[in-house]
């Protein structure tokens, strides 16, 4: 168990990626590079309010070549994907109790980059997003959301 | 608008090049809202832009004149306005801090019937929940749960089909698979891309009256209520249904504000410049040679903003690696629909006798005059489709309710815009010279059956034919005001054509940056900006842009 978000759970995560044999099938040759910017709110006791995590995914040829936190935000040029939103709304994710698909298509969680890419990929995102949901053994130390709002139930 | 050309630079202000022609950086062809967009970005990056535009100011469709009256300032062409705030260009530009001013009014729209009843769109949810539910109460509550639903998704929505590059019908329709969006949507679901706007409002509503509304509103948007796929696109369509929003002094600010971003950026807009034709050298475009001559040069790039028929046509026509493309030009889609439009000086606004059943019609912007049923929108396309004159339903705007500057203290302007063939009678689009008096007439009438007093309001009116309109704007072939047919199977990465969607052409460094492109006509400045992003990957641009 690792603590959300620290580098033994994204190590995990990494792993979980790596270890999905079917991964490499349904992803596309070449390098792309995501970026998740966890915005800290009122809610998340991970995350304090106004900072952020920035966590860099690398996928090379449909394997996780970094997953990593960086000192700030990747330049335009050095990003694909990028995925930002409140850090609670991540933790609900990952803790299973909100539907990552929802948390997108409501906004919750933005969305930018090359979209056609991700329509076109759809498979290949949706393993990766639900290798992140429920899958990850996470520990909690400092409460595990909700807090003290409602879950979203995943599907 | 009319008479602001001064605005604009003339050839004889700019500098030349070395070699006494004029040079830039990026040459755009055409001073529509897109090539402005794509200019005022290019010229932000630091490069030198040249925009070149036919007509005598910059806008294109963005025009403003005093149509009928002096002080009656017409749209001529766009009038409502629905992705202010949405487009990244009002971020990315600033628009709004440079003087540009929109209102939207609070109540957006409205039909008003034939047995009296209305119904009103508001900016306030609630109270358009209240008004379809004098009609029916289960409608309203669809209609709640349709927008609600509809508004949560729109920006991801915009993102995905409108303001990057085109996606395919096919993994748009696996996707929505994927993601399991027909178990965890009420509305979108993958089967729409076989139903038509009709079927979609058959499937969640029951009244008439209702469904009407919601097919015309589509219909406003150019989006057929009959043609199979296009329900796919009515969900985003209602999630923006209440972002109607109008220009203050008139559409053209839009464009003059544009102008000024890119003036200020270091580019120049040069009016009454015809181009005669695109100058490619080693399979490369290089310049263009404009019809008294002369030739610019073009250091990195060229833009087309125009349509493909007069860009590979006419401009390329000597080019041989465009040779397919201009064999394929019959292959382009263009409606047999277009628009017919009344401007009008009124001494009085209207008041319409449904104003008994809801006083908000009085204040409403976009009317609909009497569609009070699906198949009265289904008979005008099918009309207008076999050159017929439809019996008018047009829509109504008096824009003077809300901007008090485009009409002399105490007048106001109206505009009536109905659903027409663009070549009645199947003859040729000149024959609408000889039937548009009449029309007009039996248009006007039929807004005095809903609002009586129009009667005695009218002091003077002009009209625009969809001749008319292809006269001004020779870009929109036909009438064609989204230069391109709305149709399932020539949006996305169709559109144009399947060679042409993902704004490059065959001559390198030659790009398509207007409505001919993914994803069509309307002031959306997403073909500009679109064409932006594959610019900017070719010139590895700084895409400063981006994720702000």
């Amino acid at each position: 168990m690792a603590e959300v978000f620290s580098t033994a759970w994204l190590a995990q995560w990494a792993e979980l990626i790596n270890s999905d044999e079917s991964l490499p099938d349904h992803a596309p040759p070449g390098l792309w590079r995501i970026y998740l910017r966890i915005e800290g709110d009122s809610a998340s006791p991970y995350v304090p309010q106004d900072e952020s995590l920035h966590l860099l995914l690398h996928l090379e040829d449909g394997r996780c070549t970094k997953l990593e936190r960086g000192a700030g935000p990747p330049g335009p040029r050095d990003l694909d994907f990028r995925f930002s939103g409140p850090a609670a709304v991540f933790e609900q994710v990952a803790a299973g109790q909100r539907d990552p698909v929802d948390a997108g298509l409501e906004g919750d969680i933005k969305i930018a980059g090359d979209m056609g890419f991700l329509l076109r990929h759809a498979e290949l995102v949706k393993e990766i997003v639900d290798l992140y949901v429920g899958r990850l053994e996470t520990d909690w130390p400092k409460g595990k959301p909700p807090y003290g709002g409602e879950a979203v139930s995943a599907a | 608008m009319s008479g602001d050309v001064s605005t604009a630079v003339r050839p004889t202000d700019a500098a030349d090049g070395e070699d006494g022609r004029l040079s830039f950086d990026a040459v755009i062809i055409g001073a529509g809202h897109n090539g402005l967009t794509l200019g005022a970005y290019l010229a932000r990056s630091g490069l030198s832009v040249g925009v070149f535009e036919r007509r005598g100011e910059e806008g294109g469709g963005l025009c403003t004149e005093e149509l009928t009256l002096p002080g009656f300032l017409h749209n001529v062409h766009a009038n409502y306005h629905t992705f202010v705030g949405l487009a990244p260009a009002f971020r990315h530009l600033e628009l709004t801090e440079e003087g540009l001013e929109y209102v939207r009014p609070e109540v957006q729209m409205a039909s008003v019937f034939d047995d009296g009843q209305a119904l009103c769109v508001h900016t306030d949810a609630e109270r358009t929940h209240a008004s379809i539910a004098r009609i029916s109460e289960r409608d309203a509550d669809t209609f709640r749960r349709l927008q609600a639903e509809a508004r949560r998704y729109v920006d991801l929505m915009l993102e995905t089909f409108m303001y990057g590059p085109p996606v395919g019908i096919n993994d748009l329709t696996k996707a929505l698979v994927t993601f399991g969006l027909d178990k965890r949507s009420e509305f979108l679901e993958a089967k729409l891309r076989g139903s038509t706007i009709a079927q979609f409002l058959d499937r969640h509503f029951e009244s008439d009256a209702v469904k009407a509304h919601l097919a015309f509103h589509a219909a406003i948007c150019g989006y057929a209520t009959d043609a199979k796929g296009l329900a796919i696109g009515f969900p985003l369509l209602v999630g923006k249904i209440d972002n109607w929003q109008l220009c203050l002094g008139g559409s053209h600010r839009l464009a003059h504000t544009l102008w000024r971003d890119l003036v200020r950026h270091g580019g120049l807009v040069h009016v009454q410049c015809d181009v005669a034709r695109i100058l490619v050298a080693d399979g490369r475009a290089v310049g263009i040679e404009l019809t008294d001559g002369r030739e610019v040069q073009a250091r990195q790039l060229v833009a087309s903003s125009i349509d493909v028929e007069q860009t590979v046509g006419r401009l390329l026509a000597e080019d041989p690696s465009t040779a397919a493309l201009r064999a394929k030009r019959s292959e382009l889609r263009h409606p047999a629909w277009s628009l017919f439009s009344v401007h009008l000086a009124l001494s009085e606004a209207p008041h319409y006798a449904a104003a008994a059943f809801d006083p908000d019609v009085d204040r409403a912007w976009v009317m609909n005059l009497g569609y009070s049923r699906v198949g009265d929108l289904i008979a005008d396309w099918k009309a207008a489709r076999e050159g017929r004159l439809p019996d008018p339903h047009p829509n109504a705007a008096v824009n003077s309710l809300f901007d008090t500057r485009d009409a002399p203290p105490g007048k106001f302007t109206g505009l009536l815009r109905q659903i027409v063939p663009a070549k009645p009678q199947n003859g040729s689009i000149e024959s609408w010279d000889e039937v548009k008096d009449e029309y007009a007439t039996r248009c006007i009438e039929t807004w005095q059956r809903f609002a009586p007093n129009i009667q005695d309001a009218v002091i003077a009116s002009a009209i625009d034919t969809p001749a008319d309109i292809e006269r001004k704007l020779t870009n929109m072939r036909d009438g064609d005001w989204m230069v391109g047919e709305i149709a399932l199977d020539n949006l996305l990465d169709k559109r144009p054509l399947p060679e042409l969607a993902n704004y490059r052409t065959p001559v390198e460094r030659l790009y398509m940056c207007g409505s001919t492109q993914h994803p069509h006509g309307f002031i959306t400045f997403a073909p500009g900006y679109n064409a932006l992003q594959v610019i900017a990957q070719d010139l590895d641009l700084e895409p400063w842009w981006r994720w702000v």
